[in-house]
């Protein structure tokens, strides 16, 4: 089998007592594009500078193409990388950004020029040749540092939270883009964002971190659908959290609960063991219906509805369940929901939909 | 324009007014009065109120004041680049480093300036003379036989004037590489560029208008100085600074010393203004 093109070996970094990466094994293979998403301080950012060689490992391996590298320095591990800020040089024009990396490899004048009118033209920035980085707006600044990046036709592509400076409509824009590009030419990539949006549409897999730990690692939909830890459950998307009980051992992969809210039956999910568990259901999955009105075989619990919060195309419906604790379903606004706050209702999952993680 | 200026509010005005009044009373008309005066012909100490040049003719045609302008513009620049060549590896050092230590250390670069320029030069002194530190220790280790003249002379003048004036570079190059990116130098790094190439085709140009101020800053105070020339150097090594107060001060030609310090004034001004223009082209 062919070498991954990055592996990360038991990585840690510590700053002092405080380990910022804990023992980190991440495998990113030829063409994969994995995002490493989490809080601030979660180490994701600091896992990527000890990729890139700006800061080294305490310990654990790094190896890229099956070569390890964790004692080489920045510039002899021929990775393409884009800064948050882009990193542009303001005292260069765009070609001479993008040709920065070509005149460090001693690439002649001719294929200099030819690779980086390519480059440019890869990234859409046709003609911008002479102007300097400050008469770019920032769509055009976070191009160039791609194409910059991509010239020298790296092993491997960092991304360090590329969008995160660009308003909300261009970084929509530029995420398909990236996403397209990176596709087109095949690279493998490291992403970091603690955009939970960027993960999901761009990734291959991603690994979401917390405490300088990987949680989890998986193609967006396991994440989204199958957390394995209340933190991943959590910090995803929105989800209802309900502590329960395992009433019974479970059956094919079902397990019968008892929670405060009425007795369930959920997927058994991530939790391999224990009595005391958590049950989560994501809000779109959990339905809505007037008193006896859930399907036959769903988990049925009587609520009273606290809050409808209007949000175009979707309805946040806020629930108050039989113990008093709160809940939230979503439902599509097709224009025949009618729902009154204190009105008694019914909101029911499907035993599929429910998902069981360890209990904290 | 013209109406625009007019309808402000008289506030601001009055804030500039102060100031104003206090640069035109003491530095604008005391400096016309030095320019005038050096176009006035002198009878020894006597100003006889004939409009001359004969002044400046006098300072450039003489082989001893020719010397001493040169020597202080020569020492000018030796200061100049000898605090620029030392102060910024310490100011990367101090910039960059993650040391708890950091604020001490940056305390303790720009200690120089809490010392009087009297008490330093002297301590100057005390290392460099016939029998001060250099001596006796390249002596007790016989590498010379006779203790050396390093005082007085122009090295130890520009030795005393570039110790004093190395905070000056530190703070200004800090400045400037405090406003550089750090990630401008690993995105050079990580397109290949080791560490020197990144010093020399990122770090270097984005600072050098730091290298510029600070270059500046100890050459204008450098060509002005009085004490440190006074004490480290002689009568072999005048500087204008030193000539101007014997014009003034001991030979009462105050036409000559008028002249003299409008050509440290003229000159100096011009110098900067090539310099800063070089500074800048290079910013753009």
């Amino acid at each position: 089998m062919a070498d991954p093109a990055l592996r990360l070996q038991a990585l840690v970094k510590r700053f002092g007592a405080h380990a910022a990466v804990d023992g980190v094994d991440l495998a990113v293979a030829l063409g994969e594009f994995v995002t490493l998403l989490g809080p601030s301080g979660c180490g994701k950012t600091t896992t990527l500078n000890l990729i890139a060689g700006f800061l080294a490992p305490d310990s654990g391996f790094i190896a890229l193409n099956g070569r390890l590298v964790q004692d080489l320095p920045p510039f002899k591990r021929d990775l393409g990388m884009v800064f948050q800020d882009y990193a542009l040089f303001p005292h260069m024009s765009v070609a001479d950004n993008v040709a920065f990396g070509l005149k460090m490899r001693g690439v002649s004048r001719e294929e200099t020029a030819t690779r980086v009118a390519e480059a440019l033209s890869l990234v859409k920035l046709d003609g911008f040749d002479a102007r300097r980085p400050n008469q770019l707006s920032g769509g055009q600044r976070q191009r160039v540092a791609l194409a910059r990046a991509l010239v020298i036709r790296p092993a491997m592509l960092l991304l360090d939270e590329p969008l995160s400076n660009l308003d909300l409509k261009l970084r929509e824009e530029m995420r398909g883009e990236i996403s397209a590009l990176q596709r087109r030419l095949g690279i493998a990539t490291v992403f970091v964002t603690h955009d939970q949006d960027e993960a999901l549409t761009m990734s291959d897999r991603i690994a979401v971190m917390s405490e300088g730990r990987i949680e989890q690692i998986g193609t967006p939909a396991e994440i989204y659908e199958r957390p394995a830890t209340r933190f991943v459950a959590s910090f995803i998307g929105s989800i209802n959290i309900v502590p329960a009980k395992v009433a019974e051992v479970p059956v094919n992969g079902f397990a019968r609960l008892e929670t405060p809210a009425g007795p369930a039956i959920a997927h058994v999910g991530s939790a391999s063991s224990g009595r005391s568990v958590m049950l989560t259901i994501r809000p779109e999955r959990l339905k809505l219906a007037e008193a006896g009105g859930a399907p036959a075989g769903a988990v049925a619990w009587s609520a009273r509805v606290v809050r409808v919060v209007y949000t175009g195309a979707r309805l946040e419906v806020q629930l108050r369940l039989a113990d008093g604790s709160e809940a939230v379903a979503e439902a599509t606004n097709d224009g025949r929901t009618s729902l009154g706050e204190g009105q008694g209702i019914v909101a029911w999952f499907r035993p599929e939909d429910a998902w069981i993680i360890a209990g904290a | 324009m013209i109406a625009a200026v007019q309808s402000r509010p008289i506030v601001p005005f009055l804030l500039v007014l102060l100031p104003a009044a206090f640069l035109l009373f003491f530095f604008v008309i005391p400096t016309a009065f030095l320019l005038s005066a050096s176009f006035i012909e002198s009878d020894g100490v006597i100003m006889t109120g004939v409009w001359t040049t004969q002044n400046y003719a006098d300072l450039l045609s003489r082989p001893l004041y020719r010397q001493a302008i040169l020597r202080t513009f020569l020492i000018g620049i030796a200061v100049g680049v000898i605090v620029i060549v030392l102060s910024y590896p310490l100011a990367y050092f101090l910039v960059r480093t993650t040391s708890p230590w950091r604020g001490f250390l940056i305390a303790l670069s720009l200690s120089p300036l809490l010392a009087s320029v009297i008490v330093r030069t002297y301590g100057w002194w005390v290392i460099l003379n016939r029998e001060g530190a250099v001596n006796t220790a390249l002596l007790s280790i016989g590498i010379i036989d006779q203790p050396l003249t390093l005082l007085p002379s122009s090295m130890a003048i520009t030795i005393g004037l570039s110790h004093a004036l190395l905070p000056y570079g530190v703070l200004t190059i800090m400045a400037s590489l405090n406003g550089l990116n750090p990630n401008i130098e690993r995105a050079a790094m990580s397109l290949g560029a080791g560490r020197i190439r990144t010093f020399l085709t990122v770090t270097l140009p984005l600072t050098w208008p730091g290298i510029v101020g600070g270059f500046l800053l100890a050459f204008a105070i450098a060509i002005s100085a009085y004490a440190t020339p006074a004490i480290l150097g002689g009568p072999g090594t005048q500087v204008m600074a030193t000539l101007i107060r014997n014009f003034m001060v001991q030979a009462l030609d105050w036409a000559l010393g008028s002249a003299m310090g409008a050509i440290l004034l003229v000159s100096s001004i011009a110098l900067l203004l090539i310099t800063s223009a070089l500074g800048g082209r290079r910013v753009g």
